[in-house]
């Protein structure tokens, strides 16, 4: 929270993003239809996601693509390095995909010796820096003028260029040769179709486009909630999601898939797979409580209006899906154990509920989600809470159960902290209290308790 | 992972025990393909019916996305408009596509007359599937030397200022990609009111059998904002995009 670079970032996606969304939805006819309806399409195709998956895998083959079901990420992995190896594959360029992330899938890769290259301008900058992204839309926007053009210049052996102008066409240049020599591209889907057997891509630089007309192979990767059942349902949702994503009414590009390209065309690829990874969701779709968090479709417009996310950012959440949805969907795709302290990291203030575009009760699910943490799992692996914080709360609720007990209580209360009182404060204290007095002072019991004082005010 | 294992793992979480043979509850948009296909006869109409008024809206909305508007009375007035625009950017060569509308524009004479060098590389019936691999390796290396790409386009978007570009025959996916100028020339008549109609007709054509093997919506240059929330256009795509509204 330091890095006044970072909290200048913070400002830059709160100004940018989160206002062009308020103004773009107050711009659009009917905003609040359109997001029921965004609703209804996705409650309707999560209800029925069994029967629409099956319906995709159908026409996606019947396009003449290929469709592979991933159970997890290694699998999906398998897949993807099997397709690699098979044809030869040297150089792999990526069009922005969460779900290759939520994959590891460029690690996969870079390790059988493969080159793999992001081609969005902000993934490629992150790339070249060794990092994570820092925001799903914007990744590289921690990242100063001046660092990218260090960053550039090193990759390119060039002169560090200045403008972000010439920033931007040495990028072009330099990812034009790599789109040129790669043999696979490797997108995600921003909606794939059941009926027609397509998927949808959203970009503004033209990326996506690249990765569907140069190399040979285009394999796209998708979560097995991105879909709708039909074309007809595109408009809507693509209205909500660029307009909660930018506020750009729409993005400089949509390009539709609907396989392989035809054998009279002057480009495209030649084959086209589509591998659609579970990795997780199950779980949630097999509780009704957190089934709703499948409708998301990855705007981002939570996060912005998150006053935690605008705060802390999106390394802080340690996962691929940072922000509100991400506390939601990150601890349950992963076990919830390993981001168990999430659901807890939000004040519960409804802002993403209100800012969701397919209006996900975003705070009902991360109080459902504490409620389970504290609880703890049926599977002792899994279970977050220890003996000896169950034990503590049990006896809580025992002496907070019974006056007389709540009365004793507060007396050794007082007699145990009463050596280490100053001013009213306890400064130092045994553990666990030191955990709390270790940075602050914590307030020192009162010398008289409640009940006595109210007793002798009556008398 | 097994498709019968994965889709029926997903049928188990749903709480059932089996693929279900039609969704449960009714889908949103268009249930039955018979309405689904009454209303894309009637978007046609209205496109028809209200042309002049589209073509209007739609103007004002492409300038909205950052393409370079310019209107043209009659056909004839359409080959020197773009003889115009070549000659102000200092363009020397161009690439076409095989899209009538340039015919009947006659940009081919319209060009020579500015001394721009233009090129035709559509894949020809009587190629062998050799011949067609090179023409297609000849055509990677011109498309990005090529200074403008000229094309025609299946529809203009009047809510959102975007162009509809089907990639088939003669339509290649690149040339309204790699150069750093494309010029689009769409005629009265082709406009829709908004995406609702466009992905209506695209359901229906694609139920009827006319499907692509893609779609591209184009609406403007190519932009980022990825150094610095700084807008630049021209990252992958062109940097600068002109439309001809006809009639």
């Amino acid at each position: 929270m330091a890095d006044v670079r970072l909290q200048q970032a913070h400002e830059v996606v709160y100004n940018g993003f989160h206002r062009a969304r308020l103004a773009a939805a107050g711009d659009t006819e009917n905003w609040e239809a359109q997001r029921d309806l965004g609703k209804a399409i996705k409650d309707h195709t999560i209800a029925n996601l069994d029967y629409y998956l099956d319906m995709l895998a159908t026409n996606v083959e019947k396009n003449g693509g290929k469709v592979y079901f991933a159970h997890d990420a290694a699998d999906a992995n398998a897949y993807v390095r099997g397709l690699a190896q098979s044809n030869g594959v040297e150089t792999v360029i990526k069009s922005k995909s969460m779900v290759s992330e939520e994959m590891g899938l460029n690690h996969v890769l870079e390790a059988d010796g493969l080159e793999v290259v992001e081609t969005d301008l902000g993934e490629y900058i992150v790339q070249l820096a060794g990092e994570a992204p820092y925001h799903i839309i914007a990744p590289a926007i921690h990242k100063s003028k001046e660092q990218v053009a260090d960053l550039l210049a090193k990759e390119a052996g060039s002169e560090r260029r200045e403008t972000t102008e010439q920033l931007t066409r040495q990028a072009r240049e330099m990812l034009r040769e790599v789109f040129r020599r790669a043999d696979m591209s490797i997108t995600g889907a921003n909606f794939a179709v059941a009926e027609t057997g397509s998927i949808v891509l959203v970009t503004n630089e033209g990326n996506g486009r690249m990765a569907t007309s140069m190399p040979r192979i285009h394999v796209a990767a998708m979560g097995m909630e991105k879909l709708v059942p039909s074309a007809a349902d595109l408009s809507a949702m693509l209205r909500i999601l660029i307009r909660s994503a930018t506020g750009q009414r729409i993005s400089c590009y949509v390009t539709m898939v609907n396989g392989p390209r035809a054998h009279d065309e002057e480009d495209g690829p030649e084959e086209f797979h589509l591998v659609i990874m579970n990795n997780g969701r199950d779980r949630l779709l097999r509780d009704e409580s957190l089934r709703e968090a499948l409708n998301c479709i990855r705007c981002g417009a939570c996060m912005n209006s998150c006053p935690v996310y605008r705060k802390v950012g999106g390394h802080s959440y340690g996962w691929v899906y940072p922000g509100p949805i991400g506390s939601i969907v990150s601890p349950v795709l992963t076990g919830l154990k390993d981001g168990a302290k999430l659901p807890a990291a939000s004040s519960l203030c409804g802002a993403c509920h209100d800012a969701c575009p397919v209006k996900i009760n975003i705070p009902r699910m991360l109080l459902e989600l504490r409620s389970q943490t504290a609880q703890g799992e049926p599977d002792p692996a899994q279970r977050v809470s220890g003996m000896g914080e169950r034990f503590t709360w049990k006896a809580w609720q025992q002496g907070m159960m019974s006056r007389r007990r709540f009365e004793a209580g507060s007396s050794v209360g007082k007699f145990m902290s009463s050596p280490l009182k100053k001013d009213g404060w306890l400064k130092k204290a045994p553990p666990p209290i030191s955990g709390w007095t270790d940075s602050r002072d914590f307030p020192a019991p009162a010398n008289q308790t409640f009940g006595k004082w109210f007793a002798a005010r009556e008398k | 992972m097994d498709r019968e294992d994965f889709i029926s793992n997903v049928s188990n979480s749903l709480g059932r025990t089996r693929l279900p043979d039609a969704p449960g509850g009714s889908p949103v948009r268009y249930p039955n393909l018979s309405g689904a296909r009454d209303a894309a006869d009637g978007v046609r109409d209205e496109a028809n019916v209200r042309s002049s008024e589209l073509l209007v809206e739609a103007a004002d909305a492409l300038a909205k996305t950052g393409w370079n508007v310019h209107r043209a009375e009659t056909m004839e007035d359409v080959g020197d408009l773009i003889g115009n625009i070549c000659r102000d950017i200092g363009a020397e060569t161009a690439l076409r596509s095989g899209h009538d509308v340039l015919d009947e524009a006659g940009i081919e004479s319209a060009l020579e007359r500015v001394g721009v060098d233009l090129n035709d590389m559509t894949l020809r019936d009587e190629m062998s599937e050799d011949e067609r691999d090179e023409q297609r390796s000849d055509y990677r290396q011109e498309v990005f030397k090529t200074d403008v790409g000229i094309t025609g386009g299946d529809y203009v978007i009047a809510e959102t200022g975007t162009l509809v570009i089907h990639p088939k025959k003669g339509v290649s996916r690149l040339i309204s990609l790699a150069p750093p100028v494309h010029i689009a020339v769409v005629k009265r008549g082709q406009v829709l009111p908004s995406l609702d109609e466009l992905f209506l007709l695209e359901h229906v054509d694609i139920h009827s059998g006319q499907r692509h093997a893609a779609m591209n919506l184009i609406s403007g240059p190519s932009r980022t904002g990825d150094i610095e929330a700084t807008i630049v256009h021209g990252i992958h795509g062109p940097v600068e995009t002109h439309i001809v509204l006809v009639g």
